[in-house]
């Protein structure tokens, strides 16, 4: 059931914190089930200033995560501490301006800027007016994973996901298990990923879905990584191979970087920025890795809409894209089992 | 003869593109999208069903213990629990299974998608009899 506008209660929050003004033009985006995320403008009080366009990202109060959180496993207040890390790292990134208190009654959440640019492949790559962003899209992305992947991590909130790799491959294994083995290619492609693991190094910040669709994109280029509920510590190759992974090239499968870039460009300059990068071997297996983590996330929509967490057409229809995360583990692996 | 399965399937289908349709926005006219979508697709599974009966029965003898006898579990799940107890071995003839299945499973599920013409270029014997994918090698 669609929750209470968040209106009454988002003007007295903001007031109190920015002083009078007005909310203005609010209107819901997008997310999960329970989730929101809505746009609107700030106007302030003395009607000198511009309205000012602001985000929130809030879960209603009263509204438990529910099934959103087999898909946004951070909860908002450590999505906001992460934003606010990444912003004093110098990560392209919009800047928190507010966390919610209960006192303010509209749930639990935060307000940041809405900033300028386009994030929908779909649009970035036939507008010819974001040619020249996506142009330079592979390395400002290699520079600002780079960034990320500096941050230090002392500080970090204790929820955010820390598992050590073997941990992670043996909770995936519990997870085609809990979905009935229904994909003896997600299988394979597992077993592979267990046999082939990498060495282990320090575990940095990763940005956890860092792709086409949570880029902020302007004709000049990288305006801002958004959408941060997958961030978690791991290596950093995985950040870069999971850009890589055909599914998120979005049908341009001969611009191996995100459907936009070389992967030269890519490491080039994530190695300028941090002193080292992989190499395009170790991509391979983090895109084995991507390609895993869709199939599973493509289950995991469908156990929503079986569970009745989120009945929409959309989740059930979601549950057939398995095939595709499929079908690029076989081209993949086809040469390295 | 009564209303086939295909024809009704076409009919909601226009009904959706001509009726539905035009009359929604925003959420309901993305899931009007979707909804027209899941109908092609169950379309190309009526096709291709047979494809993957024929794969699963003839897989099931070297599969399953049973010989894939009535009421066992499916093919390719009984296949899972086995790679991952590393009864059967990853070798030319599960590969085989595995590439042709999976092709079948997505000429129904999306043919458009990347990896599919991908794939069919790179196994071209692998492609399902009879699927109606608009792919041209």
């Amino acid at each position: 059931m669609p929750s209470a506008s968040p209106e009454a209660g988002l003007g007295a929050a903001l007031a109190a914190r920015l002083g009078g003004g007005e909310v203005r033009e609010l209107r819901r985006l997008s997310g999960g089930a329970n989730m929101e995320t809505w746009a609107f403008d700030w106007a302030p009080g003395d009607g000198a200033a511009v309205a000012r366009p602001m985000i929130l990202r809030r879960l209603p109060a009263g509204v438990a995560g529910g099934g959103d959180e087999a898909l946004l496993p951070l909860n908002l207040g450590v999505e906001a501490a992460v934003l606010r890390l990444a912003e004093s790292g110098g990560v392209p990134v919009p800047a928190v301006r507010a966390e919610l208190a209960e006192a303010d009654g509209i749930g639990t959440g935060y307000l940041m800027d809405r900033l300028p640019g386009e994030a929908l492949p779909q649009k970035l790559f036939r507008d010819a007016r974001y040619a020249r962003g996506l142009d330079g899209l592979a390395a400002a992305c290699g520079r600002a994973l780079a960034a990320i992947h500096a941050l230090p991590t002392d500080d970090l909130p204790p929820a955010l996901p820390r598992d050590r790799h073997g941990e992670r491959l043996a909770r995936l294994q519990d997870l085609l298990e809990g979905f009935g083995n229904v994909s003896p290619v997600l299988q394979l492609a597992l077993g592979w990923l267990q046999a082939n693991a990498p060495a282990p190094a320090p575990p940095r910040l990763l940005h956890g879905d860092f792709r086409c669709g949570n880029l902020l994109v302007t004709p000049d280029g990288l305006e801002a990584v958004l959408d941060w509920e997958r961030a978690h510590l791991g290596y950093p190759a995985e950040d870069l191979g999971y850009l890589c992974a055909n599914v998120w090239r979005f049908g341009r499968s001969d611009r191996p970087v995100g459907g936009f870039g070389a992967y030269d460009d890519l490491l080039d300059a994530y190695r300028a920025a941090a002193g080292w990068a992989p190499t395009v071997a170790e991509l391979h297996y983090w895109e084995v890795f991507a390609a895993l983590d869709w199939g599973l996330v493509c289950l995991t929509m469908l156990d929503l809409h079986r569970s009745g967490c989120d009945p929409s057409l959309e989740r059930a229809a979601v549950g057939r894209r398995l095939s595709e995360a499929e079908i690029d583990l076989l081209l993949l692996l086809e040469d390295h089992l | 003869m009564t209303t086939t399965a295909t024809e009704l399937l076409a009919a909601v289908g226009e009904f959706i593109e001509r009726e539905a349709q035009p009359a929604l926005q925003g959420r309901a006219a993305f899931e009007a999208r979707i909804a027209r979508n899941t109908l092609a697709m169950l379309r190309r599974e009526q096709a291709l069903a047979p494809v993957l009966a024929a794969l699963d029965a003839e897989a099931a003898a070297w599969v399953c213990a049973d010989g894939g006898a009535a009421g066992a579990e499916p093919v390719p799940v009984a296949l899972a629990r086995a790679l991952r107890e590393q009864r059967l071995p990853v070798d030319a003839r599960t590969l085989a299974y595995l590439r042709r299945r999976t092709l079948a499973r997505l000429a129904i599920d999306n043919p458009r998608y990347s990896g599919f013409s991908a794939a069919a270029a790179r196994w071209p014997d692998d492609l399902p009899e009879g699927s109606d994918t608009g792919f041209s090698p």
